[in-house]
């Protein structure tokens, strides 16, 4: 499973402040507590506090003097992109873009030359689809474009946007089927990507809410997640359903095992 | 122990009730653990987990899954074998080690390998047929994903190795 942290995104209100006043303690802290937590990726996302590239290259040089765990840049715009890639000592995951012809022509070669990996929403000029079969016909036009671009399954990570229960609770059974038939693309197919926290969006117990559509997104062929690593009944979640998926062979320590 | 000390042995089998002894004459000595499961791929990831948990390198680990001879359930071994090379391979380090599988002892307990010429009208020389059941024997553990062989005839053993050669050419 891949798990990348959520953490270091300006839409935390600490975070925020740590861009404002160029303060790199409390965005190294978060890097090392998540790298410690086993997270795959770190995320790193400047939201509105800035558009300035030098900005994001140093929120992801901060995090590099702490930890050698790879990075997300959290980012869509393809100048400031080019910049970020270039200071990242590993290849990243970019993280994202939409399924429109010229945004993926302007993004794919740079994944391509950098070795990096993509997050694609299944999102086109129209907006965010509403059905399985929309998300599913998004997906193919990425998958196809991604193929003709030269970018290997393994590079590509598909998103299909998850949207809050609280306000559109048809959305997460469309959610789960359109993931469960991103899996039949290829073999083996791409990855399977979601935003988790928007599930439990505006609702009262967040975190129950996180587990179980986690574990019911694993069911469908999820294999990573942008999410809170250090949640550790979340993590416990994911172990055991990918143990309850056959994903992994079962050990009565599953458990310790990770967290050694 | 003592006297093998530095010798980089296998010293086996570390089991759930014997790990901790076994990993501590190991490390005192330098050797390598045989982490035995009997025909079990989860106490198999158990016991790694256990020994990994003591401090023991898994560098320094052995899988053995136990042997079963020719015609007495080598296909259950077998796919415990594949099924735990492939995890290995996909990315479970707890799976990736290497395995060891105990031709010789298995193979001449079994009637096959051991009846005499006069036993059994139509199954040939006794000389010939036995170390052929081993050979055969350790030629499907290979296939499954061993990685080491204990074996005994040196007839087996050549044509063994003649197999080893063809799969790795």
């Amino acid at each position: 499973m891949i798990l990348i942290g959520e953490r270091i995104n300006a839409g935390f209100k600490d975070v925020k402040a740590a861009i404002e006043q160029k303060d790199k303690k409390t965005i190294q802290e978060w890097a090392k507590k998540q790298a410690h937590a086993k997270a795959s990726y770190l995320d790193v996302n400047m939201g509105a506090v800035s558009n300035k590239a030098s900005d994001l290259c140093w929120m992801i040089e901060s995090v590099q003097e702490v930890t050698d765990i790879p990075i997300s840049i959290d980012n869509s715009k393809i100048d400031i992109l080019k910049e970020a890639v270039k200071v990242c000592q590993k290849p990243p995951l970019i993280n994202s873009v939409t399924a429109v012809d010229d945004k993926m022509d302007e993004m794919f070669p740079l994944v391509k030359e950098s070795g990096a990996s993509i997050i694609c929403l299944v999102m086109d000029a129209s907006g965010s689809p509403k059905s399985a079969d929309k998300r599913v016909e998004n997906a193919g036009k990425i998958f196809v474009k991604a193929m003709e671009h030269g970018i290997q399954t393994e590079n590509l990570f598909i998103d299909p946007i998850i949207m809050p229960l609280r306000y559109m609770q048809d959305q997460a059974k469309e959610i789960l089927n359109a993931v469960k038939q991103f899996t039949l693309f290829s073999d083996p197919p791409p990855h399977i990507v979601a935003g988790l926290s928007n599930i439990s969006n505006g609702t009262v117990h967040k975190k129950f809410i996180n587990r179980v559509f986690t574990a019911m997104l694993i069911a469908n062929g999820l294999d990573a997640l942008i999410c809170d690593v250090l949640d550790n009944d979340l993590i416990h979640t994911i172990l055991t359903a990918k143990l309850v998926m056959n994903r992994e062979i079962f050990a009565d320590s599953f458990i310790e095992a990770f967290e050694k | 122990m003592h006297v093998a000390k530095g010798e980089n042995c296998l010293v086996g089998s570390a089991k759930e009730s014997n790990y901790r002894t076994i990993i501590a004459l190991c490390k005192a000595g330098k050797h390598k653990i045989i982490a035995e499961a009997p025909c079990d791929i989860n106490i198999g990831k158990q016991i790694n987990i256990l020994i990994q948990d003591a401090g023991f390198d898994l560098k320094d680990v052995v899988m053995f899954q136990s042997t079963a001879a020719l015609g007495y359930g080598l296909d259950y071994i077998y796919s415990i074998l594949e099924r735990c090379r492939i995890t290995g391979l996909k990315g479970d380090k707890l799976m990736a080690m290497p395995q060891i599988c105990d031709i010789a002892s298995e193979t001449y307990r079994v009637k096959e390998a051991s009846a005499d010429d006069d036993i059994v009208p139509g199954w040939g020389k006794l000389a010939k047929r036995a170390p052929m059941w081993e050979a055969a024997c350790a030629a499907l553990y290979l296939q499954a994903g061993a990685d080491i062989f204990v074996m005994a005839h040196p007839a087996a053993i050549k044509n063994f190795k003649n197999t080893v050669e063809l799969f790795s050419a």
